[in-house]
């Protein structure tokens, strides 16, 4: 087996007395497509943020491609390649769908404060790939004819596939998506899912928080299962769903089995 | 791209006619403190493109202002390079303000801004041996090129307002490349930039120095213009004075910066020359008054600045056409 691309051992995360996540490890080998789902407060978006820098663990460590990056901040995080997308969208509302996308391009340009006050040749350059590379990416997630909108004028679905596209051209290593189906139509969720096949052909690692099971069922290469910040189960997706602890977690205990 | 450089030149060609125009001294020292008012307020719209708002940017002016006055009267240095020093070492103070205030939630950022400016004006009245107390500084040495003095108000105008612009070039390339994009997604949501790579407080960072490094030259300008300075245009009402400009402008577009400088300043002017007509009775503290409640329209009618506000309230008034379906927001 190849050496994991993300290593999550024994993560904790304590929130006074109660442990949002507690002693969960797994990893994920690259180009692998890992789902984590649970019940609604299980910790599984607290988990992206312990892994992308933005809540420091209580205990336990973040591996990537084998060093340890526990409390690295966000920034020098996603510099690393790991891009994450959010449960509720995090949208930058007053700018245009484009450059919203343009500004996922960040972690790999280089213009700074002196050579964009100057607006330098290279400056200029890098600039044009950057646009180029976002109208690519909306063209992927059907939005190109809204390009030039402003953000907070789309659908919610719409937002959702633009931060997609916006981690996208982030050129991520690792991509985490936070509930990446919510808000879309059936439609709109299959090609979704068949664009993050894609992108695992052309080397990109996943894991994403999802509640929706024909995706998981359809997507997953492996599914984890957190429950009260537990991991309670792992392994296949149909194997995963008939494990009685995950159907007990979903279902309650007193539902007879199938 | 070319658009913006056609809005420069004629703005450039305006600016070089507007003296042939209106030749009076009077006229033309207003339009030298509207140009510079207008490099002061664009550090400040900078700074706003990334969502902070300072109220110590009189105090970065005074900071420049003194800081070459001090250096070219006392040491006989050239005013030239004494600007230039005082700019560089006015950014190298606000890069110390920025380190323990910067990491502070934006309201507690701008409480710290406005103790920061309080502090350097009282400095500038009490360091009597330095400063020269609330008296000022006399005879601050005018600029001068290859000999002949730039003192005259006209010449004065060519320089600061060639400076205004190459400040207004500067700004707009910073705003509209990647650092620019890296600040307003700070705007727009500071998680959602670090998500994404941007470096937060290294670009807060950046743009604070940077906002005190444009009100620092223009201090140097002033000091040089005038040649005698005091505290009082350094005060914490001047800090206002600059916001309220940067707010009218429209605190994230760039061309509202001179425009904000512009009618703030030349409002100033007529409200000293008129009020004081229909009111003969009352003191100077109607002034605040006034900008306090223009402040507050401004904030409830034109949140984007009053260039913004005119345009949408273009769009709203335009004969009703076939008008693009929009997306609902959920």
């Amino acid at each position: 087996m190849t050496a994991p691309l993300l290593e999550v051992v024994d993560l904790t995360k304590r929130f006074g007395g109660v442990s949002a996540v507690d002693g969960v490890s797994f990893a994920a080998a690259p180009q692998e497509i890992t789902t984590v789902i649970g019940p609604n407060g299980a910790g599984k978006t607290t988990l992206f943020n312990l892994i992308t820098g933005f809540v420091p663990p209580t205990s336990g460590d973040v591996i990537y491609r084998g060093q340890r990056i526990t409390g690295m901040p966000a920034p020098q995080v996603a510099g690393a390649g790991i891009i994450r997308t959010f449960q509720n969208l995090i949208i930058f509302n007053e700018t245009t769908v484009v450059e919203n996308v343009m500004v996922g391009c960040h972690r790999w340009t280089r213009t700074g404060f002196i050579q964009a006050a100057l607006a330098l040749p290279a400056a200029v350059r890098e600039d044009r790939t950057v646009r180029e590379t976002a109208m690519a990416a909306l063209a992927l997630v059907g939005l190109e004819g809204r390009a030039h909108d402003r953000a907070r004028d789309l659908p919610f679905g719409q937002q959702r596939l633009l931060e997609v596209a916006r981690a996208l051209v982030a050129r991520p290593a690792l991509l985490l998506l936070d509930e990446p189906t919510a808000g879309l139509s059936a439609q709109e969720a299959q090609h979704l899912v068949a664009l993050i096949r894609r992108l695992r052909a052309d080397g990109v690692t996943f894991v994403v928080i999802e509640h929706n099971m024909d995706v998981v069922m359809d997507a997953a290469d492996r599914v984890i299962v957190l429950e009260y910040g537990e991991k309670i189960a792992e392994g296949p997706p149909q194997a995963v769903q008939r494990d009685p602890r995950v159907i007990a977690a979903y279902l309650g205990e007193e539902v007879p089995g199938p | 791209m070319t658009r913006r450089g056609a809005g420069l030149a004629l703005l450039a060609c305006g600016i070089a006619g507007l003296p042939f125009l209106a030749s009076s001294a009077y006229l033309l020292t207003v339009f030298n403190i509207i140009g510079l008012s207008t490099i002061v307020t664009l550090g400040l719209i900078l700074l706003g493109s990334s969502g902070q708002v300072s109220l110590g940017q009189a105090a970065f002016y005074g900071l420049g202002a003194y800081g070459s006055a001090l250096l070219s009267r006392d040491l006989g240095w050239s005013p030239w390079a004494t600007i230039a020093i005082a700019t560089a070492a006015t950014a190298g103070v606000a890069y110390l303000v920025g380190v323990p205030t910067l990491r502070l939630a934006e309201h507690f950022f701008v409480l710290a801004t406005l103790g920061f400016g309080i502090i350097v004006n009282v400095l500038m009245v009490q360091l009597v041996d330095v400063t020269g107390g609330a008296s000022g500084l006399r005879d601050i040495p005018g600029l001068r090129i290859a000999g002949v003095s730039l003192a005259a108000d006209r010449a004065f105008y060519y320089l600061v307002w060639g400076l205004a612009l190459a400040a207004l070039l500067l700004a707009q390339n910073i705003t509209s490349h990647r650092t620019g994009r890296a600040l307003r997604a700070i705007l727009g949501s500071e998680v959602g930039a670090a998500a994404l790579g941007v470096e937060v407080s290294r670009y807060k960072m950046q743009v604070f120095v940077a906002s005190a490094a444009y009100a620092a030259l223009a201090g140097g300008l002033y000091a040089h213009y005038i040649r005698f300075i005091s505290p009082s245009p350094f005060s914490l009402y001047a800090s206002l004075f600059f916001l309220i400009m940067a707010v009218v402008g429209g605190l994230t577009n760039i061309w509202g910066g001179l425009f904000g400088a512009a009618l703030i300043t030349i409002l100033d002017q007529v409200i000293r020359a008129q009020v004081p007509r229909v009111f003969p009775r009352v003191g100077g503290e109607y002034q605040t008054a006034i900008y306090g409640i223009l402040l507050v329209l401004i904030m409830i009618f034109f949140p984007s600045g009053i260039v913004r506000g005119a345009l949408d309230l273009g769009r709203l008034l335009r004969p009703v056409g076939p008008e693009p379906a929009k997306g609902g927001s959920a």
